[in-house]
């Protein structure tokens, strides 16, 4: 009889008992009311991820008691002697662990017959087949598996029942618990169970998180793998202990020949991760920026990598391949050299491109990689002939990495359905002086169903050929970078506060768009500010672009404001696990986008390091502003005092607030992630706080707005300090400061 | 099927020494009857007759060849009933056979008639679609003994198989040991000399690890001028106690 038939009766046999068609029963019915009670952002979240995930968590457990019940039992009840006197131990092991394997795909294709159809019903048009396979395939599916391999590894190794409960049971909680560490950024990689998978989009491709994903299952299986053969190596044989069946076992060659090769697998797969890169933590204590989320910056104490070097022209070509989520291109710069000697010309990139060749002066060159720098950036060296003018062609190729700091999330990149390049991953800068006069432009070749929008500048559709199209684009005069997003868009326009409005959302959200009356939320937004604070006036006109639910929030840079998808819903709300305002989703992220236009872009509220003064604090509160003139001050209150509140307490109640000795003790990473949610909630709902006390000491909400706006224009296209807030509102900053 | 015992040592690790120096031949056909007190060592032989424990020293050849290096020879042609064992509780009897069978290496069209038979011999037929955790423990014991039969393995070790049997059962199988044994190597551990005295044609009686003899049970009766086996056995149990 053939090993299979062996197996499919093992199988047959676990399906026979009562333990196992309870487990199943019980995990199917979890399964069941964890996808009638989600929670999450987006539809494919609630209805199909968020069930997956917690569904994962708690099969995990009941699939580790199954294995663990299973070989413990038979070890026990001596019904092992029976079976290891006629037929191959190792091989019934295996056996055993299979047929558990195929009882977890069992359960999962059972639960499917239920996830599915409910699924589909309750995501309706935004049900991705992909997103319910990633969901209960991948995570659900992949959690229970890697559960059985643990559990029988650690079951072997130790041969008790105990310690092997407590170990799994650790290790699932562990799982869990890494999720309320994220200010310690640990590894994606470590989330066996239920994997860091969350706000999946219903609108575009997920490809970014199902990469994660995998990569996270491969590694947890590479892992687990390693386990269970250790364990099976350890199974006792001829009633010697761990070191003689060790040695008994790893007789059979297959054995060490799978050690010795998933235990460096794993070390591989999680040496050579390939989504993060290894960015340097940022260094908030020298930050002097207008805020998280922010795109524009102040260049103050900022100082280029080589002053001698003036960027004159800049002119890209291009070419994003979607579909192998890769891109190419070649950029080519004119410059002046001062001084006339010899230069090193400073290049950045993201961390995931390569610098393939160099042209100076039509001579070759050659680019040495130097450390990387914060923010996946990677820095490049160029060193120059003397000379007083260079041509210089770079010839680069990559796929995008992200920054591993803060929160390990995915978030730009190329997907095929969707493609957000960074001003520093579109194209190599040169970290050089940029003339008021230097001209930026190039072509952009894409697939024809995506458009592409730039963050800053002017773009047409040139010619389609074979299915891509190529895009001329012409940046801003004196400038040399522009973020690109592509996707499948619709447009919709209409004028508001005196500009020019483009609203860019995704072609599957159209219906959502008007029955939320996003036009006119967003007419609203806009007339609002410009009576509160004044007009828009360095511009005519303006971008509202949507983003994939992943990207978890918005920013506001260039002529844009950027929101995830989760903005257009009516009903906004606050996830209760959000450490600020600036993670939730609904309504209240696509004012605040809007809001920036006004801090942030028009003026730069800037950060200095030590107050909580940012742009963020002062979009908090003019969202907040509108937000009780549009929905009402309960609105208000529920979803910003009480919320901005919240966040105080925590703030006040955090270890590393009350011991901040201990915050000396960590290393530099773990501190920067740390300082980095605390700096988070200064920015976002105490300084919103303050800026409450000052409407008091002030007589109302609409004396603090007229100083507001007072400050607004007085400051049009400058910094404003915290200092230059107070002095216009005539406030001290004992007076707003909460105790 | 010829088992060679040479010199066969067993110290377990607490210091115990359950066998000392046991040299033996055992070939088949032959019913062996292997007797001694709580103790003796024969629950450790029986292991490392079946492969579940190494001799500290000493060696088992099986036809010729260390037993490891015929295990896959020894699995495929042993029945073996252990004097402790659990069975699949919520199987049917029927479907802890079929099981067995499969894990025997029976081809699938075979095993059902394998299966029949078995159960058959076993008197098991009214239980046939019980569920394990429904039986006696002398139903239990039949179907532990019905699994060791499968297969019609060339070497039967059964470590006290008739416990839990009710006497008419007890003589039922004594008899079917003795039919099997015409063409088969059956070591029959017991503590019951009425079981020995009546089946087999060779008796080992084992003591403090050691063998105190080895030969036909008959020989013994003569040795010890007894009427009975089992005046012999105590006899001679007697003499090695007063050892």
């Amino acid at each position: 009889m053939n090993a299979v038939a062996k197996f499919l009766h093992e199988v047959r046999k676990l399906l026979c008992e009562r333990i196992t068609l309870i487990l199943i029963a019980m995990t199917a019915a979890g399964a069941v009311w964890f996808s009638l009670n989600g929670t999450g952002k987006t539809a494919s979240d609630i209805f199909i991820i968020s069930a997956a995930k917690n569904s994962a968590f708690f099969g995990a457990f009941l699939f580790s008691l199954l294995s663990l019940l299973q070989f413990h039992r038979d070890f026990r009840n001596n019904t092992d002697v029976i079976i290891v006197t006629c037929t191959d131990p190792l091989h019934h092991q295996v056996r055993r662990t299979l047929a558990l394997i195929c009882v977890a795909v069992a359960t999962t294709l059972l639960i499917s017959l239920f996830a599915l159809p409910y699924g589909v019903a309750k995501t309706g048009d935004y049900f991705q087949f992909e997103t319910f396979f990633t969901a209960w395939y991948l995570i659900f599916l992949s959690a229970l598996v890697f559960a059985v391999l643990l559990s029988a590894g650690f079951y072997m190794m130790t041969m008790r029942l105990e310690i092997s409960l407590i170990i799994m049971s650790g290790l699932v909680l562990l799982s869990k618990l890494l999720e309320s560490m994220f200010s310690l950024n640990p590894s994606y990689l470590f989330y066996w169970v239920q994997t860091t998978a969350n706000s999946f989009s219903d609108l575009v491709t997920n490809r970014f998180q199902i990469d994660m994903l995998l990569w996270n299952r491969l590694f947890c299986l590479f892992v687990s793998l390693s386990v269970w053969i250790l364990g099976l190596s350890s199974l006792r044989r001829y009633g010697c202990g761990l070191p003689g069946s060790f040695i008994a076992n790893c007789r059979r060659a297959w054995i060490p020949v799978l050690l010795i090769t998933t235990i460096p697998l794993s070390c591989v797969c999680y040496a050579f991760e390939p989504i993060f890169d290894d960015s340097r933590p940022m260094d908030f204590s020298s930050m002097v920026s207008s805020g998280t989320g922010v795109a524009t910056f102040t260049s103050i104490g900022n100082e280029t990598g080589n002053p001698n070097l003036v960027l004159t022209e800049k002119v890209f070509s291009l070419d994003v391949n979607a579909k192998a989520g890769k891109l190419s291109g070649v950029v080519k710069y004119k410059l002046s050299n001062e001084d006339g000697n010899t230069q090193a010309l400073p290049v950045q990139t993201n961390t995931g491109i390569k610098i393939d060749r160099v042209l100076i002066n039509n001579a070759e060159g050659k680019a040495v990689r130097g450390e990387t720098g914060e923010s996946s950036t990677a820095n490049w060296s160029i060193e120059l002939p003397a000379s007083e003018e260079y041509e210089i062609e770079i010839y680069y190729s990559g796929r995008m990495l992200n920054d591993n700091t803060i929160v390990q999330r995915a978030t730009y990149g190329i997907a095929d359905g969707f493609v957000w390049l960074p001003a520093i991953g579109a194209f190599p800068n040169l970290d050089i002086n940029v003339s008021g006069d230097c001209t930026f432009y190039g072509t952009l070749s894409l697939d024809e169903k995506l458009e592409p929008i730039f963050s800053r500048g002017t773009f047409s559709k040139g010619e389609t050929l074979n299915g891509r199209t190529k895009w001329l684009y012409t940046g801003i005069t004196g400038s040399q970078s522009t973020s690109i997003f592509a996707a499948e868009y619709m447009t919709k326009t209409f004028e508001a506060g005196g500009l020019n409005i483009e609203l860019k959302h995704f072609a599957k959200h159209g219906k959502s768009i008007r029955e939320m009356d996003a036009i006119n939320v967003i007419k609203a937004a806009i007339d609002y500010f410009t009576e509160a604070f004044g007009p828009l006036i360095y511009r005519n006109s303006l971008t509202i672009l949507e983003l994939p639910a992943y990207v978890s929030g918005g920013f506001a840079g260039g002529n844009m404001s950027a929101m995830d998808e989760s903005s257009f819903n009516l009903k906004g709300f606050i996830p209760a696990e959000s450490f600020s305002l600036h993670s939730g989703g609904g309504i209240d992220v696509l004012v605040h986008e809007i809001a920036h236009q006004w801090w942030g872009i028009a003026t730069m509220p800037i950060q200095d390091g030590v107050s909580c003064w940012s742009a963020e604090g002062i979009t908090c509160y003019s969202t907040y502003c509108f937000m009780k003139y549009y929905f009402g001050e309960e609105y208000a209150q529920e979803h910003f005092t009480d919320a901005w509140m919240k966040d105080l307490d925590t703030y006040r109640n955090a270890f590393y607030i009350q011991h901040p000795e201990y915050l000396e003790k960590l290393s530099d990473k773990d501190k920067s992630n740390i300082i980095g949610s605390f700096r988070s909630i200064r920015l976002y709902s105490i300084m919103p706080l303050m800026m409450l006390n000052g409407e008091t000491a002030l007589g109302g909400t609409e004396n603090f707005v007229k100083k507001l706006s007072e400050l607004y224009l007085s400051h049009l296209g400058q910094l404003i300090t915290y200092n230059d807030f107070l002095s216009a509102t005539g406030l001290a900053a004992e007076v707003i400061e909460l105790e | 099927m010829k088992i060679e015992l040479k010199n066969l040592h067993k110290k377990y690790k607490g210091g115990k020494t359950a066998l000392r120096d046991i040299s033996l031949t055992l070939a088949s056909p032959s019913l062996i009857g292997l007797v001694g007190p709580n103790g003796a060592g024969k629950s450790t032989l029986m292991k490392l007759l079946t492969a579940n424990l190494l001799p500290s020293s000493g060696e088992i050849l099986i036809d010729g060849l260390p037993i490891l290096k015929q295990e896959k020879l020894l699995k495929s042609s042993l029945g073996y009933l252990p004097q402790e064992f659990g069975l699949f509780e919520d199987l049917t009897t029927e479907q802890f056979l079929d099981y067995m069978s499969a894990l025997k290496s029976i081809e699938r069209k075979n095993a059902r008639d394998e299966v029949d038979r078995v159960i058959k011999i076993t008197h098991l037929e009214d239980k046939r679609k019980s569920k394990i955790r429904t039986l006696s423990g002398g139903q239990k014991q039949r179907v532990g003994i019905a699994q060791a039969l499968i297969g019609k393995p060339d070497l039967l070790i059964f470590d006290e198989p008739t416990t839990g049997l009710d006497p008419a059962e007890r003589v039922r199988f004594r008899n079917l040991f003795a039919e099997l044994s015409k063409s088969r190597l059956i070591i029959l551990s017991t503590h019951i000399i009425e079981d020995v005295q009546s089946a087999c044609d060779y008796l080992i009686v084992l003591n403090h690890g050691e063998i105190l003899f080895a030969g036909l049970p008959g020989k013994l009766m003569q040795q010890k001028n007894a009427g009975s086996l089992e005046t012999a056995y105590m006899s001679l149990m007697e003499g090695s106690d007063n050892v």
